[in-house]
């Protein structure tokens, strides 16, 4: 098959995979600034890496993916000098800041693995490649392969996929956790043990919707993840019905909904000291999608509320929803001046829409507005985004909610 | 009313201001091209002064409540008609203490800021015949010289030029140096293999999307169609 066919296909082979995301790469200083969007999508989405797989062809059989051994769509692959050769002509063309190779596995785990690395060695060593580089980790593989990757990438992720082990038994039951979770351990380890080794960490993937967790269950293990590791971030990807309808019933379209507000919930638990429990309270099973999970936990934790902008603390302050970590920062800083009045949360960034119910300026609500959450309910469900493009990269940072 | 004229180059600018600052009463600051003779002002030329001017440059980041060099070079790459008189009214009321919210200046400033910011991404090279990387932009404002020093150590292994066609000024980069030169808008023949990396680009960037999401308007925002005739995705 001609290279251009090889591309097309490896390409939209690889589309769905979550990470335009590239930040913190160790080689910042040589290779100029990251999260450069190079382009857009023609679906809207900030290109910035070569996004391919070496190869689509697999002899595993995970009933949720389009490369599943039960699919026939053509297979194909690229050598590591393809790959090698594509990345630098683009990279020197200002078409892309680097690269994000993944794989399916083709022979073994280890072989595909080592086409990989072969690829990236290429890169950096021949031609001295300063660009990002994002490797995916092949579950199964061995640490000598993976120490290998680790210098030579900024940034790994092995993906977890299933969010429970008896998902991933019923849905690739060619994988064990072990083949997952060990490579996760090995890389944090050697992280925490040597600088420069992955500098930009480690991300990790959840697919939303192919197997039954509740959001609780994936939530929770979405806190465990970030406790055990220090994953850069987790992805969450709503499945798309590509896999294999006799044991993914039921799906006609990916969850968008429900992967925005995992996302929602992921960024309070990161970013606005948020915890488990207050996020999805005990008994509850799923979020709401009628609400995002902050407007969510005003409402059931009204009692709260009020909350006096002049004196509250950070940490309240971002309680309040139309208040995030930036519009927090202001307001303290404004406040030192002079006492903050409704005009002047305006002019720093707040979204008044919603925070008007929660807050008081120098002891002062604004009149006429409803006091108890049922009336207020239906002011902070109104402009619920629609679920809109897939999401397939998080929220963009300066989301407040 | 005291008419002040520079020559119109950024030390010039920078010399003009410093001097109308300690200057009373009404001033007009104008470049020579700006400049029509009015019949009530007095004009009078104020010759570039490098070491005045980089005398001056250290004022905008020490003596005033924040550093304004940025404001000041970003409104002046704007190349809008009376940017002088802007950046005056803008560094005297802040002398004074005055309120500057809003300020043309800042808005100008956060335009020039954006444009840099997109063209860090949009500039697309090409291997030409000898073998260097050339790109050919049309940016809105004069941002070559923003753009340089980022490239300069992005394309530190090979030769490359920015091309500002409307402007007819290009940077020129080697090594981790570079300079501005004059440069007419000439065609340069590509390298042979240029055609085919096109190629390949194209196909990726097209097989990227999702068949049936398609959005145009979004994409639209996003890459506005001014940029678009030097994509090469676009292409
Ligand atoms: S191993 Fe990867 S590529 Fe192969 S079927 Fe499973 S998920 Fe798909």
């Amino acid at each position: 098959m001609e290279l251009v066919d090889r591309l097309k296909i490896l390409t939209a082979g690889a589309r769905y995979d979550a990470s335009c995301v590239s930040s913190g790469s160790r080689r910042k200083k040589a290779g100029g600034s990251m999260g450069i969007c190079h382009s857009w999508t023609e679906d809207g989405r900030c290109v910035s890496l070569l996004k391919i797989l070496q190869t689509n062809d697999c002899i595993y059989n995970c009933r949720y993916c389009v490369h599943r051994t039960d699919t026939d769509g053509p297979r194909t692959s690229l050598s590591a000098r393809e790959i090698a050769e594509l990345t630098v002509n683009f990279y020197r063309r200002n078409y892309i800041e680097g690269l994000f190779l993944s794989s399916a596995v083709r022979g073994s785990p280890a072989q595909a693995m080592e086409t990989m690395l072969a690829s990236v060695k290429i890169l950096r060593e021949e031609y001295k490649f300063p660009g990002y580089i994002h490797l995916k980790g092949i579950p199964g593989v061995d640490e000598s392969l993976l120490k290998k990757a680790g210098y030579f990438a900024d940034r790994m992720s092995v993906n977890i996929e299933l969010p429970s082990a008896e998902s991933l038994k019923k849905l690739a039951p060619q994988k064990k956790p072990a083949d997952i979770f060990n490579p996760m351990h090995f890389l944090e380890k050697n992280r925490r043990e040597e600088k420069g080794f992955l500098g930009a960490g480690q991300s990790t993937q959840l697919i939303i919707g192919a197997s039954p967790e509740s959001d609780r269950e994936i939530i929770s293990l979405a806190s465990y993840l970030y406790g055990k590791f220090s994953l850069s971030r987790i992805f969450y990807s709503a499945y798309m019905p590509t896999g294999d309808p006799r044991y993914i019933p039921g799906v006609q379209n990916p969850p968008l909904l429900r992967e925005h507000r995992l996302y929602q919930a992921d960024w309070l638990f990161r970013f606005y000291h948020f915890s488990f429990d207050e996020i999805i309270p005990p008994g509850q099973n799923d979020l709401e999608t009628e609400l995002d999970p902050k407007s969510a936990w005003a409402l059931r934790n009204f009692w709260f509320f009020p909350v006096e902008v002049n004196q509250a603390s950070y940490r309240e302050l971002l309680k309040i929803p139309g208040i995030g970590p930036v519009s927090a920062r202001r307001i303290i800083k404004a406040r030192k001046e002079r006492t903050l009045d409704f005009s002047h949360l305006k002019k720093l960034g707040i979204i008044m829409k919603r925070a008007c119910f929660f807050v008081t300026c120098g002891g002062r609500r604004i009149p006429g507005l409803p006091s108890d959450p049922d009336h207020i309910r239906p002011f902070l469900t109104m402009p619920v985004s629609r679920p809109r493009q897939p999401r397939l990269f998080a929220p963009p940072g300066g989301e407040r909610f | 009313m005291k008419e002040l004229v520079y020559d119109g180059s950024f030390p010039g600018f920078l010399t003009v201001l410093g001097k109308a600052l300690t200057e009373k009463g009404e001033i007009q600051i104008w470049s020579e091209d700006e400049y029509r003779p009015s019949l009530f002002g007095t004009a009078q030329k104020v010759k570039a002064d490098l070491d005045f001017a980089l005398e001056f440059k250290k004022k905008l980041v020490f003596d005033f409540p924040e550093p304004v060099y940025r404001p000041v070079l970003y409104a002046y790459l704007a190349e809008e008609e009376g940017t002088g008189n802007l950046v005056f009214d803008f560094l005297h009321k802040l002398k004074r203490k005055e309120a500057v919210f809003a300020h043309r200046v800042g808005e100008l400033c956060q335009g020039v800021t954006r444009e840099k910011v997109r063209m860090l991404g949009f500039v697309r090279f090409r291997k030409v015949e000898s073998g260097y990387f050339y790109a050919s932009i049309r940016p809105k404002y004069n941002i070559i010289g923003l753009l340089a020093p980022h490239f300069a150590s992005r394309q530190a292994n090979h030769q490359w030029v920015i091309h500002d066609l409307d402007r007819e000024m290009a940077v020129l980069g080697r090594e981790k140096d570079w300079e501005i030169k004059p440069l007419p808008p000439i065609k340069f023949p590509e390298d042979i293999a240029e055609e085919e990396i096109q190629k390949l680009w194209r196909e990726h960037f097209k097989a990227l999307s999702v068949p049936g999401r398609i959005n145009r308007k979004r994409q639209n925002n996003l890459v506005p169609r001014r940029y678009w005739p030097h994509l090469t995705e676009k292409g």
